[in-house]
């Protein structure tokens, strides 16, 4: 059964560094669009990512774009490979990505985020101005869906 | 006291989003919670949407 939140929760407890994007962080700042996954831009270096993998370790973590759906099994030497990390676990998938189109790599997407108070410690979520371009630079109907919600929300925060 | 331009600008994109379709009394009602709260509703109307999913799959696996 999915449970995002307690996925997000165990990468903020285990202090991985990351910021949640895509379509969770929309649900974040309130669009109603369903999303199946979790997407999260992370610090690519092993330290970080050798964390990320105790925070889900004991969720049978799954590379879900391989054929064989092969164990997640990180070591020092394969995290300097990396770019992107696409996983299945048992709480539901956990999309890892080195960089967001449209906005750039983790330095410049944790610049562009917010800082969340969540009642297991605090997370950063991609800022709305820079979901909607990371938004508007993928482009799919998806994207396009959750950019008019945004776009509404955007307005009412302006304006009050 | 707000000027003319900035009441009439504000349901812009709200009222496009409406025009589109969206219900936006969903997203009123999310802009009531804090972030936590629509991540955890949210969390629990995809457990919700999967089991459905599932006991549908279930039942034409069995049909």
């Amino acid at each position: 059964m999915p449970d995002l939140e307690s996925l997000l929760e165990r990468l903020v407890r285990n202090r991985v560094a990351f910021v949640v994007v895509g379509g969770f962080a929309a649900v974040a700042h309130g669009v109603s669009l369903l999303t199946e996954d979790v997407d999260v831009c992370c610090r690519f270096t092993p330290a970080n990512l050798l964390k990320l993998q105790a925070a889900v370790g004991n969720l049978h973590p799954v590379h879900r774009m391989t054929p064989a759906r092969l164990p997640l099994a990180l070591t020092p030497q394969s995290c300097a490979r990396l770019k992107n990390l696409y996983l299945d676990t048992d709480y539901g998938q956990l999309d890892c990505l080195g960089e967001v189109k449209g906005i750039g790599g983790y330095n410049e997407v944790a610049q562009s985020s917010v800082l969340v108070d969540l009642p297991f410690g605090p997370c950063r979520v991609l800022g709305i101005d820079a979901l909607i371009c990371s938004k508007a630079a993928m482009n799919r109907p998806r994207d396009r869906a959750a950019i008019v919600q945004l776009r509404a929300l955007k307005e009412r925060s302006r304006l009050g | 006291m707000k000027p003319k331009q900035s009441r009439d600008s504000k349901s812009v994109a709200w009222k496009a989003a409406e025009k589109e379709g969206y219900d936006m009394s969903l997203v009123e009602g999310n802009l009531r919670k804090t972030p936590y709260e629509r991540i955890h509703a949210h969390s629990r109307a995809l457990a919700t949407a999967m089991m459905l999913r599932r006991a549908m799959e279930k039942r034409h696996a069995g049909s």
